[in-house]
């Protein structure tokens, strides 16, 4: 275990935040129909 | 085109027709989550998985619960992944006593399994364990799989249902995926394959002794694994001469099944199914091209039977097909031309009873020119990236032909699950497209195309693109993209664009010569590979739940037939002019420009 594996598996989380962020964009854009 | 490739083709659909048909029956009753006649036992593990798990099956979600589980359930697998990958060297079930594997190289290998991608920029026997390859690599390809089959049965639900608030519930379609589909196939498939001889065990490598030492010559490397060069700065080489040879062992047999079936496609060995204890005989070869197609081609009859009109079905694997054959007849000529540079040095590529004839470079002779085509137009129109021969020593348009196949979304026949959603994705914008043309609202299986579904459906297929062309541009113009190319010219270009389309469109293949493993290859190609999946597996699962919530209009008269020979036509024109505008400058710059290179005199 090093600083690069916080590194990637901050990464990971990264991902995950801004895909779930895309769920939500897409709500909203639902929402404003 | 050759008796002998055509026989191929016909003989393949043939097969892949008479196999899917029964598995689309099969497949939409699971998508129904009904009991399975004569598996009711398996219904009793089932169940007892929801209560260890916690899950309730009877309650349903709207697609964004749907698509938050989905997401969570990925991003762990990719943290698990990930943590396997870097503990493995104290793990059991590593007889080489491999190492744990570098951050960067796990980080990849992370996200392209967990995206049904399989990119591999390493080299899988020599870097992992047995538990590494069985637990995390090989589990990852039935949860990818069964995750694309999930958002399918979701989407297709949108059709189905009428003014409903939920599109069905992610763990039950992901378990009942997982245990009624995959893992029945792959147990049978892993024994056939077992059967053609395809290693299944747990042994050390094995040094066997050569009955004819080899005599070979290399590069010399320096102490800084640089190649060394002399006064003239021409490479310095040894002279080596080989007498044994390692052989690697392991549980081959039951990852290469689901490799197949899941259209992963990351090999237990670097070779792929070139290698011989990956895909031994010529009928290993063909049952594995079978097994690529199989659950697409079945998923699309289910999509017939579940939405209540089999013609539909018919015509969304008619379209596929259609692609299909022109794709593949297309690689299969283009690799029986006599390659100019090797004929000018005097070699015969004439095809007669005694060799394939044709460029066989990069080729398996147990396979031969027919079935090495085949294979690469099958293992491209899926979104599997198995190779049993080397696409970059391909002719220009024979190696352009997988890459447009990789460009067009995977929708010619797909992967599992994705194939036939990224197809229905195009069916919307096709009747969209038509709907504008004549001045109506335009409507699929009775549902209202409207604003909200078309502007998920242009995400769905814009985000793509634009990640394989922003991520080339990038490698080419930067100095760490450029140092892994390994031609100059068309040919390295191609390489670039063929990873990051074969990474944005989780294909996994890759076109060869690319020195990929490197930090800059391993993480931009993983962001590639998460974006290119989720960022199109959201919309979709948007546009089920938008679907849902909407009511089934009748069939009147004025009504756009979407079963007809007319709707296939523009469906396959839809895909062709999405998937070749986007692409045609980066086409003509690389396999193009070779092409007319290679030909010029």
């Amino acid at each position: 275990m090093d600083t690069l594996d916080l590194v990637f598996v901050g990464a990971i989380a990264l991902f995950w935040l801004v895909t779930y962020a895309g769920i939500v964009g897409c709500v909203k854009l639902g929402e404003r129909q | 085109m050759t008796a002998q490739s055509m026989l191929l083709l016909v003989a393949f659909l043939a097969v892949l027709l008479a196999l899917s048909w029964p598995l689309g029956i099969y497949l939409a009753k699971v998508a129904e989550h009904g009991a399975i006649s004569r598996l009711g036992w398996l219904n009793k593990f089932e169940n007892f998985l929801y209560r260890l798990a916690g899950v309730k099956p009877d309650e349903e979600a709207g697609w964004k619960t749907y698509a938050a589980s989905l997401m969570a359930f990925n991003a762990l697998g990719a943290l698990f992944v990930y943590g396997l990958q870097r503990v493995q060297a104290w793990l059991p079930l590593n007889p080489m006593a491999q190492p744990n594997v570098g951050t960067d190289s796990s980080f990849d290998t992370a996200i392209s399994f967990v995206t049904n991608t399989n990119w591999q920029s390493y080299t899988p026997e020599s870097t992992m364990s047995y538990l590494t390859q069985m637990l995390a690599l090989t589990g990852q390809n039935f949860f990818s799989a069964a995750t694309g089959i999930a958002v399918v049965f979701a989407l297709i639900r949108g059709f189905t249902r009428r003014s409903a608030q939920s599109i069905g519930n992610f763990w039950v379609d992901l378990t009942r995926s997982t245990l009624y589909v995959l893992l029945p196939l792959s147990i049978v498939f892993a024994t056939f394959l077992m059967s053609q001889g395809v290693l299944q065990n747990f042994d050390a490598y094995k040094d066997v002794t050569l009955l004819d030492p080899v005599t070979y010559t290399q590069p010399k490397n320096g102490p800084d694994g640089q190649p060394l060069k002399d006064d003239k700065g021409q490479p310095v080489t040894e002279t080596l001469t080989a007498k044994t040879q390692t052989l690697a062992m392991g549980p081959v047999a039951s990852q290469e099944a689901i490799k197949m079936l899941g259209t992963n496609g990351g090999g237990f060995f670097n070779a792929n199914s070139a290698h011989p204890y990956e895909n031994p005989t010529p009928l290993a070869n063909f049952f594995q091209m079978i097994a690529i197609f199989i659950v697409p081609a079945g998923l699309c009859f289910a999509f017939g039977r579940l939405v209540g009109d089999r013609r539909q079905g018919w015509a969304v694997i008619g379209a596929m097909t259609a692609i299909f054959v022109v794709a593949a007849a297309t690689v299969m000529i283009a690799e029986q031309q006599v390659n100019p540079n090797i004929a000018a040095l005097g070699v015969d590529q004439a095809q007669s009873a005694l060799q394939a004839g044709g460029n066989m470079e990069g080729k398996e002779t147990r396979f031969g020119i027919s079935a090495s085509a085949l294979f690469a137009a099958v293992t491209t129109g899926a979104s599997c990236g198995a190779v049993n021969s080397m696409h970059d020593s391909f002719m220009p348009i024979g190696g352009m032909v997988p890459l447009v196949l990789i460009q067009l979304s995977e929708v010619v026949f797909g992967g599992v699950g994705t194939g036939l959603y990224t197809m229905l994705i195009y069916a919307i914008l096709a009747v969209f497209i038509a709907g504008l043309m004549i001045g109506r609202t335009p409507e699929y299986l009775g549902k209202k195309i409207q604003s909200y579904e078309m502007k998920m459906v242009s995400l769905a297929l814009l985000i793509t693109p634009l990640l394989i062309l922003c991520g080339a541009a990038a490698a080419v113009m930067l100095d760490v993209g450029k140092a892994g190319i390994s031609f100059a010219g068309p040919h390295g270009f191609s390489q670039v664009i063929y990873a990051f389309s074969s990474a944005a469109n989780n294909n996994g293949s890759a076109f060869m010569g690319l020195s990929a493993n490197t930090p800059f290859y391993n993480e931009l190609l993983a962001v590639v590979m998460w974006f290119g999946r989720f960022s199109v597996i959201i919309p979709v699962l948007a546009v089920a739940g938008s679907l849902a919530a909407k009511k089934r209009l009748p069939v009147t008269s004025g009504t756009m037939p979407t079963h007809g020979p007319l709707f296939v036509s523009l469906l396959v024109g839809t895909v062709l002019l999405i998937g070749v505008l986007n692409y045609v400058p980066a086409l003509a710059l690389g396999p193009i420009a070779e092409h007319l290179q290679l030909f010029a005199h």
